[in-house]
């Protein structure tokens, strides 16, 4: 199976990612790639110009091949960081399994998981309470004469109102491409509409709606489908690493799989033990991420 | 006043809350199945029983609340894992 990162220079130069210092990143981005290179076929980064400048010629990471589709998005507000890793997902048109730059798979994937229709990470659950959704804040799109939401979302909202679910996309993927190209599609579109643009442009703390778009979308889509006889995705499985959030902490150390999700990045403990886990095992790597950390004049506490 | 258990997950919510803490379903007191007539009693229950059944599914649901055998439950459930502060698999880093 293909393993894919991205990474989109836009938002990450604003300052984006939770991490204490752009070097905690770049050291993240190589224990990321190189735990996980071992236990896939082959690897691929999907990024832009200067992303490839950073993460290649700079950091020394390699790919079998790298690809600039996130150059296609460089008109969008980078507040939407979250579509870097959306047209990742659009873009790739073999079985794939995109690992997020904050997640670490020591021992690779279960083959229920790399053989599935779509694979995630675990199932999540949102009410509109929940700051990384804000689904009923996007929904003000239908207070626009010509605003328009996926019918997937219609559907899912009516019948389950406050309560929704999404697949927590630390790692997402799997073989019926069709099916995830249709999902990313389906959030530019909802961003990108006509009818929505004067909604999405007054929408603030855009960050805050990332989960809609990567990982309420896909759940919503999953569930709209599956119960239509004739839809061409009708047949479409999900398979997650873990049943549960709350299975994904009682189990990360069991099933060999870290994700330094949402502010855990930002916590020092965890910010200490990855550089020293780089610095040991990736001495070369290490080396050049700080160096090219300079650039941006954020260096680790240990080594101002 | 006596703690109000949530309709959906069994939590014991303090009687002031208008939303319960762990799943955010809408608590009602005592008397509010009383003033609904027959048919939105019936919409109601159907309404709530899907969202038990989707409760139940993601969060292994049982009557009592899990705070003690794991700490961060609560937190978790009140807010997904991506607003959370723990890292999931931290001990191997």
């Amino acid at each position: 199976m293909l393993a894919v990162w991205s990474h989109w220079s836009k938002p990450f130069a604003l300052g984006g990612g939770g991490w204490p210092t752009p070097a905690h990143y770049l050291m993240s981005c190589v224990l990321s790639v190189e735990t996980a290179r071992s236990h896939f076929e082959r690897t691929r980064l999907v990024t832009d110009s200067a992303g490839m400048k950073m993460l290649v010629d700079g950091v020394g990471l390699d790919f079998d091949d790298v690809r600039l589709d996130l150059s296609e998005i460089e008109e969008c507000d980078p507040a939407w960081w979250v579509l870097g890793k959306i047209q990742a997902f659009r873009t790739q048109h073999e079985p794939f399994v995109h690992i997020d730059n904050d997640v670490y798979l020591w021992n690779g994937l279960p083959e229920r998981l790399t053989s599935a229709d779509v694979l995630a990470q675990n199932p999540e659950h949102f009410t509109d309470a929940s700051d990384y959704y804000k689904l009923a804040e996007l929904e003000q799109i239908r207070r626009y004469p010509y605003g328009w939401l996926p019918k997937e979302v219609e559907w899912c909202r009516s019948l389950h109102g406050a309560h929704q679910r999404s697949l927590n996309t630390g790692i997402y993927g799997g073989h019926r491409v069709d099916f995830i190209q249709y999902c990313a599609e389906l959030a530019f579109e909802m961003l990108e509409h006509p009818g929505n643009r004067e909604a999405v442009a007054r929408i603030e703390d855009k960050p805050k709606f990332s989960g809609t778009l990567e990982m309420f979308l896909p759940a919503a889509c999953l569930e709209y489908h599956t119960a239509r006889p004739h839809s061409p995705f009708r047949t479409v499985e999900a398979a997650t690493l873990f049943d549960s959030a709350e299975q994904a902490y009682r189990d990360g150390e069991a099933k060999s799989y870290t994700h330094m999700i949402g502010r855990s990045k930002s916590k020092p403990t965890n910010a200490r033990k990855l550089e020293t886990r780089v610095r040991l095992h990736y001495p070369r790597h290490y080396e050049r991420c700080v160096e090219y950390s300079r650039i941006f004049g954020a260096l680790p506490a240990a080594l101002q | 006043m006596i703690a109000l258990a949530c309709w959906v997950c069994g939590y014991s919510n303090d009687p002031e809350v208008i939303r319960c803490r762990r799943c955010a379903w809408e608590i009602r007191g005592p008397g509010f199945l009383d003033s609904l007539t027959g048919l939105e009693q019936e919409r109601y229950f159907k309404r709530r029983d899907l969202v038990r059944a989707r409760w139940k599914e993601l969060h292994q649901y049982d009557q009592t609340p899990r705070r003690e055998s794991f700490p961060a439950e609560v937190a978790i459930i009140r807010s997904p894992t991506s607003a959370c502060d723990l890292a999931i698999g931290g001990g191997l880093l």
